[in-house]
């Protein structure tokens, strides 16, 4: 009897405040540790925390694809407002360079453009048939490359079309903000010999050190933490506990009586006057540059989706749209420069108040980016002028054609 | 560093526990506290290391001196020179911008074409404490209650340990001098249990207790103009508990610390909400500095001695230094002055005071308490004024906006703080199913601390 009750006295003995105290601290960590070895789309919620790869410079992991059937949007998530989330199933695939190209486009002769950009050329919210260049693929016939999300340093522009054999053919960017635009340099943005090291890159090293660099930047990030972080955020519902982050998100009325989520600095953005200066002139340093080497720059100028939405509000938002302002000046500044620009602000506002009765929205209501709706209207007005460039060798797509 | 975040509890606790215990002569024991103190600092703003650190010269030598002459002079100069230096340290770090705002407003009051302009001066995290450290070791020093420490490391170790570094409790050398003396001989298993359950007492009373009511009642004091009769009651009850939790739940972290290295830190708090009447509040609301104030203030003005009136006068400078003594801000001065005044009146109305039914007095005491609070709170006089008009004006309003789980929290920590035993009441001996109990408790804490939902301790500002 003695003898079976063995163990259970020895555990009893174990049950002790100090020892459960330290145990559970030192097996917290070692989770923790464990769990940061995991594919991040185990448990993220959409495809930007699972596959992008900070730090280096191809923007996602490459060679993978991820689905889910239930993402929803990064407003949604930001602003911890679940009764928001419009989820949609998503399958978002890289090819071999990091890309969010689905690799049959990638041949190497097929290129006849490169498109670079922020997370919406990028399709960060839509799938893979449904980015700007896949569109732009199927509207006019011509492989466009999505390069966006990526590095938009000259040097890295330079450095894919000789990768992908675009010659004499087209570079497409849609401006990141301000305080992102690249520096004026015909250098790396983020020189390999400064990530990795010059022995590293001597000794021709650099996929390795690329891999390593992915591997360090993904331990940084700890799922435990964003489990705790997702539990906590149930009950931070203006119920239980006060939401601390509903401000991250404005909520607005639009005038058909449905609810969308702006970011708010988009609002502040809208008031602000803003000087077109440095991004005009970077610009046209980029076009001079690309035509050295024969190929051809569009620029194309996304509305933020308060400027969209702004005037769709109930009741519309007052004063004078700056980002829209500051859109047209520059537009004009490029064509005064003879740069192609596509500015989207006009044709994205006729395609939302023209959506909104049927409520045919052309971004998504719980993100800041815009949706596949959204993108067939970019990908129709970017297709007229690449088509109309002199030897693009496309169909320019007939008007009024989805 | 905070003793709820990862990087202690992961990395400088373990780092430093195991490091100790390997050591085994006592100065070496003395040295590596010291250093991890430092360490400890200097992940707030290692600038102000130095600044400690030359305090703590400054007094050690004083210490020194102390002991070595008999001479009234030199022992006068040897108190004299140390606790200015570390006053004037104090004076311009806390109270310096403090002055010149002050100033300011007189010149501005009077229409005096008069402006004093400084630097923003940064305040060093933890002054206060380790300022009073240093003072009650040269005080006792002079007084001859301890014999100063001949070893440098010993009396680093005393001013710097992690422990009670930022935030208190404002040990004495000579309340933890016998522990220091014998720190080679300690038994580690002797106090481990002890240590972990004070410390995951403390750990649960901040962060699910004193941080979930913050969770409410801060955004609701931010909107604190907007504030309806029961929200401002509700936010300042909230406060009441919600400052009991943190600071007793850091004073028995730091007890639970001191225990896992064999120095045992004295007791802070006594149930003060179970007081009967002012003196009693003072004898259990943060004893380490009530202490203080009465052996190196109110006792050296003369304590109780010459009658009513240079009693009341004492009291009331008392109270004033020490509501000043917790930071650069008249809400502070005015805090302290209600506390005096609520002794002055004890003690003019103490017979009838006294008659009630303990029941009564209880209540009524901690009623006081709350409103005293309301000063303690309040960033300006405007807004302690702004609750005081919401609290006693009949004003409706919405309630609090995420309040639901304010109340059973609020029920709980009433309970504990009125009715259950407090930390030092505990045997801290937990049966098996008790033990397993306070470690799921702890692993939500550690979940809390996770998401990123952790604030400071209210005394680090201090």
């Amino acid at each position: 009897m003695s003898e079976r009750l063995g163990p259970l006295v020895a555990l009893r003995r174990h049950l002790r405040i100090g020892t459960l105290i330290a145990a559970t601290t030192a097996a917290a960590a070692l989770t923790d540790l464990a769990l940061r070895t995991l594919p991040a789309d185990r448990y993220s919620f959409r495809v930007w925390e699972a596959m992008r790869t900070p730090g280096v410079p191809s923007p996602f992991r490459p060679n993978r694809q991820y689905h889910r059937d239930d993402v929803y949007g990064n407003l949604a998530s930001l602003a911890n407002l679940p009764g928001r989330r419009e989820y949609r199933a998503q399958t978002f695939t890289t090819d071999a360079l990091g890309y969010h190209t689905v690799p049959e486009l990638g041949g190497r002769d097929a290129v006849a453009a490169i498109l670079f950009g922020t997370s919406q050329s990028a399709g960060a919210e839509v799938n893979d048939d449904e980015t700007l260049s896949a569109r732009l693929t199927a509207v006019t016939g011509r492989v466009a490359y999505n390069a966006a999300a990526g590095d938009q340093s000259l040097w890295q522009m330079r450095a894919l079309a000789a990768r992908l054999g675009l010659a004499e053919g087209v570079i497409m960017v849609e401006p990141p903000d301000e305080g992102d635009l690249p520096p004026m340099s015909p250098g790396p943005g983020d020189p390999p010999a400064a990530r990795c090291g010059a022995i590293v890159v001597a000794l021709n090293l650099e996929a390795a050190c690329d891999h390593a660099v992915r591997r360090a930047r993904g331990l940084r990030v700890s799922p435990l933490r964003i489990f705790a972080q997702r539990a906590l955020k149930i009950v931070q519902n203006d119920r239980w506990l006060p939401n601390p982050y509903s401000g991250l998100a404005l909520q607005a009325r639009l005038r058909n009586g449905d609810t969308t989520l702006f970011l708010p600095l988009e609002r502040a953005r809208f008031h602000e006057p803003r000087c077109e200066e440095r991004f005009a002139r970077y610009l046209s340093w980029l076009a001079r540059k690309l035509e050295r080497d024969r190929i051809r720059l569009v620029v194309v100028l996304v509305p933020k989706k308060f400027t969209v939405y702004a005037p769709l509000l109930d009741p519309p938002e007052p004063g004078i749209d700056q980002m829209a302002r500051f859109h047209e000046r520059l537009e004009r500044r490029l064509r005064d420069a003879g740069i192609s620009v596509v500015n989207l602000t006009g044709p994205f506002q006729a395609a939302a108040a023209a959506g909104l009765d049927a409520r045919a929205y052309i971004y998504w209501n719980d993100d800041t980016h815009w949706n596949a709706r959204g993108i067939a209207v970019a990908a129709r007005e970017v297709a007229h002028v690449w088509c109309a460039l002199p030897g693009a060798g496309c169909q320019v797509p007939e008007p009024g054609r989805p | 560093m905070l003793f709820n975040s990862l990087p202690f509890l992961y990395g400088f606790l373990p780092v430093t526990y195991v490091v100790f215990w390997l050591l085994k002569r006592k100065t070496d024991r003395y040295i590596w506290l010291t250093l991890t103190g430092y360490v400890f600092y200097a992940f707030w703003n290692y600038r102000f290391c130095a600044l400690m650190a030359a305090s703590t010269l400054v007094s050690y030598l004083a210490g020194l001196g102390l002991r070595a002459w008999d001479d009234p002079r030199r022992r006068r100069l040897c108190l004299i020179v140390p606790i200015t230096i570390d006053l004037c340290l104090l004076g311009f770090f806390k109270y310096a911008n403090f002055g010149l705002d002050t100033a300011n407003q007189v010149a501005a009051w009077l229409g005096l074409p008069w402006y004093f302009s400084g630097p923003t001066i940064i305040l060093p995290v933890g002054i206060s404490f380790y300022t009073f450290h240093t003072i009650t070791y040269i005080v006792d020093s002079y007084r001859r209650t301890i014999t100063p420490t001949r070893n440098v490391f010993e009396f680093s170790c005393y001013v710097s340990l992690f422990s009670q570094l930022v935030a208190g409790p404002i040990v004495r050398f000579k309340q933890i001098e016998d522990d220091l003396e014998h720190i080679d001989r300690t038994d580690r298993w002797r106090t481990w249990d002890l240590g972990w359950s004070f410390f995951t007492i403390g750990m649960i009373k901040k962060v699910l207790v004193a941080d979930t009511i913050a969770a409410v009642i801060n955004p609701a004091l931010a909107e604190h103009a907007t504030l309806s009769t029961a929200g401002a009651w509700l936010c300042m009850l909230g406060y009441a508990y919600q400052i009991y939790f943190d600071f007793s739940g850091y004073s028995d972290m730091a007890v639970g610390l001191g225990y896992l290295f064999g120095i045992r830190i004295p007791q802070n708090f006594d149930s003060p909400y179970r007081a009967l009447d002012p003196s009693d509040f003072w004898r259990r609301w943060h004893i380490s500095l009530s202490t203080c104030l009465r052996d190196y203030l109110y006792i050296p003005l003369g304590g109780n001695r010459g009658g009513a009136w240079p009693m009341y006068r004492n009291l009331m400078i008392t109270m004033l230094l020490g509501g000043l003594w917790h930071g650069a801000n008249w809400t502070f001065v005015v805090w302290g002055g209600y506390h005096g005044a609520l002794l002055v009146g004890y003690r003019l109305a103490r017979r009838p005071w006294d008659a009630l039914p303990a029941p009564v007095r209880r209540a009524a005491m901690f009623f006081l308490v709350v409103v005293g609070w309301v000063f303690f709170r309040a960033d300006t006089l405007a807004m302690a004024g702004d609750l005081l008009g919401s609290m006693f004006g009949g004003v409706a309003g919405p309630a609090l906006a995420g309040g639901a789980l304010l109340v059973p929290v609020l029920a709980l920590a009433a309970a504990a703080a009125h009715v259950g035993k407090n930390s030092w009441e505990l045997r801290h001996q937990w049966r098996p199913a008790a033990a397993v109990g306070l470690t799921l408790l702890f692993a939500v804490c550690l979940g809390v601390i996770y998401a990123g939902f952790r604030l400071p301790f209210l005394y680090f500002q201090f």
